[in-house]
């Protein structure tokens, strides 16, 4: 009977002979890595807040959000958005500037939550190609990069205070590289979720310190412009 | 009927075939998105619209994707909706072939307790599913 080692070792050579074979079968290997990214603090200008709606309409975005909070902190609890929305907007027009007028604060601080984290998605820029690389019939040629380039943000609302605690920016630059000759060999940046998980890190050191230690209620809505397609959060911030 | 096995592969047996049969009759999951203030209300008292064809749909200025709702849930009136589609007034055809998107704006008066169904042709944008004909459009106002 093998030993466990051996055991170990012939998994391993076999893991190895089929990632070969399929690399020769492809032809073509791809790499992901994640780019490196930055968050930071971004002013807040209230003179357009009237013209974003909070909003639950993203439910997959919410959804996920809220799933990646709790992981990183056990401790986060997620308020219901729709009850939030039904206690903080008796009666409808989900402007963020009637959430934050002074004659609100009673219904914020009863709705159950302590912070409302407004969610942004990823947005991605234009790529910068540069170079030739062509996968066809008979193999991967020539050498190229793609450089992208992802930003989000977060408002983070204390409902306590009525206020906006803080507004996070995250920003990411991926490098795509791809080699080949015949055999084609293709390093992807990551930048979208390097971005979304940079950001939900800054969100969680944010609230926690400003709120050391046990339960944090928190409630995710998103954002949408009124009458426009721009990136909501991005008119209420510098 | 003689069973091979024992109990264990009889259960097993069952479970498989309960799972295919939830598999294969089971409609898509329903996802309603409450686009009124206040508390949920009864289907009742709510107009239903389905997304149907339209992929993302923006109504009464709010988004509501596919992916996220499967119908969005009004309170009965007048309200404002715009979609992209594929199908044009002029030249539907060519529009759907060469994919090209073509956003349609139109105003509708829902009813409470009916089933509404955005289509992606021109002469029904709005199907009153409830009573099976098309909704008329009103003239689209910027608010």
């Amino acid at each position: 009977m093998p030993r466990s080692g051996a055991l170990h070792g012939r998994h391993i050579r076999g893991f190895m002979a089929v990632a070969v074979a399929g690399i020769l079968a492809a032809g073509c290997v791809v790499v992901p890595y994640s780019p490196p990214a930055e968050s930071s603090s971004t002013p807040v200008r209230l003179e357009q807040a009237d013209r974003v709606l909070v909003t639950v309409g993203p439910r997959q975005l919410l959804e996920d959000t809220s799933e990646a909070l709790r992981r990183r902190d056990r401790d986060i609890e997620i308020v219901d958005s729709f009850a939030f929305r039904a206690a903080v907007f008796p009666e409808g027009d989900w402007r963020l500037s009637r959430l934050l007028v002074p004659e609100r604060r009673s219904l914020l601080a009863a709705s159950g939550a302590d912070y409302l984290v407004v969610v942004g998605p990823v947005l991605t820029g234009a790529p910068d190609e540069r170079g030739l690389f062509v996968g066809t019939a008979y193999g991967f040629y020539g050498a190229g990069t793609n450089t992208t380039q992802g930003s989000a943000l977060m408002l983070i609302v204390d409902l306590a205070r009525g206020e906006i605690l803080d507004a996070l920016r995250t920003r990411a630059e991926g490098t795509d590289v791809a080699v080949g000759f015949f055999y084609g060999l293709i390093i992807h940046a990551t930048t979208e979720s390097s971005v979304r998980r940079a950001c939900l890190d800054s969100v969680v050191e944010t609230l926690r310190r400003v709120h050391p230690e046990g339960r944090l209620r928190l409630v995710l809505m998103a954002a949408e412009p009124i009458g426009s397609s721009e990136y909501a959060l991005s008119l209420i911030t510098e | 009927m003689r069973w091979i096995g024992g109990w264990g592969s009889r259960v097993a047996v069952l479970l498989l075939a309960a799972a295919g049969a939830t598999s294969c009759v089971s409609p898509p999951e329903r996802r309603s998105y409450p686009l009124y203030p206040g508390p949920t209300l009864p289907l009742a008292e709510v107009a239903v619209l389905r997304l149907g064809d339209a992929r993302v749909a923006r109504i009464d200025g709010l988004t509501a994707a596919q992916g996220d709702w499967t119908e969005v849930h009004l309170l009965p009136g007048r309200h404002r909706i715009e979609w992209t589609d594929r199908y044009a007034e002029d030249g539907a055809a060519q529009a759907r072939l060469e994919g090209r998107d073509e956003i349609r704006r139109i105003v509708v008066e829902l009813e409470a307790g009916h089933t509404y169904s955005l289509r992606s042709r021109h002469w029904d944008a709005v199907v009153d599913e409830t009573i099976a004909r098309p909704v008329p459009a009103l003239p689209w106002t910027e608010p």
